[in-house]
């Protein structure tokens, strides 16, 4: 592939669209507020078609597993297995899809979340462990945190739900907005540098 | 001409453009400003290295952000590190593999992983799982039985960051973390060895590129923010003194 087509295609592209959709906030011009419109929804085609790339890539990957007999490959037959089910089920009827997607996927995926509850619980003990005086911090705000979600503790010391609040409202909510002028600020610069083509992350 | 409530934010971004450009090129031309040192991204070619030492494989997610809305820039910032985690990687000949959770990053990092790896890239080194539970899932089930010895979670993460972060845990895996999404950022500093917070994400291509031009923006930004704070004193001060700023200048 050439360099134009690598380098120079991008990011005309990007600078195009990125001052169309800047400036269509920015200025009451009707055009510019359709053609940002027009633009949103190829962005919906673009990631439409993206998904058959996808599916490319989850093909190649499980394929290979089937292929090598990797360890626990049968779990790839069945990948392949519900893919073409669901294919069937939603060409089928709406019904059958509402019924292996809302009925029975969702419920799937609710009890995989309820799983991951155990994996928290360690994540907690790990993030509890006081290896310094940050964690010590991160450790006694948690606790007064937990005490302000637990009715019980208010009830038997009302002065840690006040304590807990403030920590919410005063230093996290300062350390919210800070963080959130420092993103803003980078987001900024990451556009004027992907802009005059000194950041390519996509490549090339 | 100029919707209604929008000339002053307006005029701050052009002003805002303005100062970008002249720090990048006062730093072109003149001296690259000298940066403080980021711990995440020094720590990623240790995490790499001891990955690859102990035989263990190497993984990479930007999570179940998209390259749509507020999530694309972290997203980019996660892509744009992705190249640079990856050129570690195959420099100790050693194979990073990707967590796609949305497809249109599958081909994005494909190009990215191609550019490194050359001939040596196999398409099964970006794995497409789409959705943040399957993710969570696929993850959990794969460093269970292959014990990552590197976990890098760069990119606009959701909840899904203390499944992947714990799992790596568990896994003995060391973990370099960084997001911009705030409520995320307390279980990345919790959970992984190296974090990268807010805009150090963001500013993570420049900082790994050392290009003048890109270092100029970070001085840009920091006279951005110098600016924005000196804003903030203004309507502090007004408010003290009895005017409004923000009611009766900024409303323009």
């Amino acid at each position: 592939m050439s360099w134009v087509t690598r380098k120079e295609i991008p990011m005309a592209i990007f600078a195009i669209t990125f001052l169309i959709s800047c400036f269509a906030y920015y200025l009451q011009v009707p055009l510019l507020g359709e053609v940002q419109k027009g633009l949103m929804d190829w962005v919906l085609v673009v990631v439409t078609f993206a998904i058959g790339t996808g599916l490319a890539s989850l093909a190649l990957f499980h394929g290979g597993r089937i292929k090598q007999k990797s360890k626990g490959y049968p779990m790839s037959i069945v990948i392949f297995a519900a893919l073409v089910f669901m294919f069937i089920a939603c060409v089928v009827s709406a019904e059958a899809r509402g019924y292996w997607y809302g009925d029975v996927y969702t419920a799937l995926a609710t009890a995989m979340l309820s799983f991951t509850a155990f994996y928290n619980y360690t994540a907690i003990y790990r993030a509890f462990k006081i290896r310094n005086s940050d964690a010590a911090v991160f450790a006694v705000a948690a606790i007064l945190l937990i005490m302000l979600y637990a009715p019980i503790y208010e009830l038997a010391w009302p002065a840690s739900a006040q304590i807990a609040s403030w920590l919410l409202d005063v230093p996290s909510m300062g350390a919210h907005r800070g963080v959130i002028i420092g993103v803003a600020v980078g987001i900024l610069a990451l556009a004027v540098r992907i802009l005059l083509g000194y950041e390519r992350p996509y490549g090339g | 001409m100029i919707q209604e409530g929008r000339i002053i934010p307006l005029g701050l971004l052009l002003a805002f453009l303005a100062v970008y450009f002249y720090s990048i090129r006062r730093s072109i031309i003149g001296k690259p400003p000298t940066i403080r040192k980021l711990a995440g991204l020094d720590a990623m070619r240790e995490v790499t290295g001891r990955s690859v030492e102990m035989g263990r494989p190497v993984y990479y997610s930007t999570g179940v952000g998209t390259l749509r809305g507020g999530d694309m820039p972290m997203t980019l910032a996660g892509l744009t590190l992705l190249g640079y985690a990856s050129q570690l990687a195959a420099s100790y000949k050693a194979e990073l593999r990707y967590w796609a959770a949305a497809a249109e990053l599958v081909p994005i990092a494909r190009d990215v992983l191609r550019g490194v790896y050359l001939d040596k890239f196999r398409e099964d080194q970006v794995i497409f799982v789409p959705g943040q539970v399957p993710l969570m899932a696929t993850v959990m089930g794969t460093y269970e039985r292959e014990k990552p010895g590197a976990n890098f979670l760069l990119g606009a993460l959701y909840w899904e960051t203390i499944i992947l972060a714990e799992a790596g845990g568990r896994a003995g895996a060391m973990q370099v973390g960084g997001t911009g999404r705030l409520y995320q950022v307390p279980y990345v500093v919790a959970l992984c060895d190296f974090c990268l917070i807010g805009e150090e994400l963001l500013a993570a291509g420049a900082y790994v590129s050392r290009e003048p031009s890109q270092l100029g923006s970070i001085l840009g930004s920091d006279m951005v923010r110098l600016i924005v704070v000196a804003l903030m004193f203004l309507v502090v001060a007004g408010s003290l003194v009895g005017f409004d700023v923000a009611a009766k200048i900024f409303k323009f």
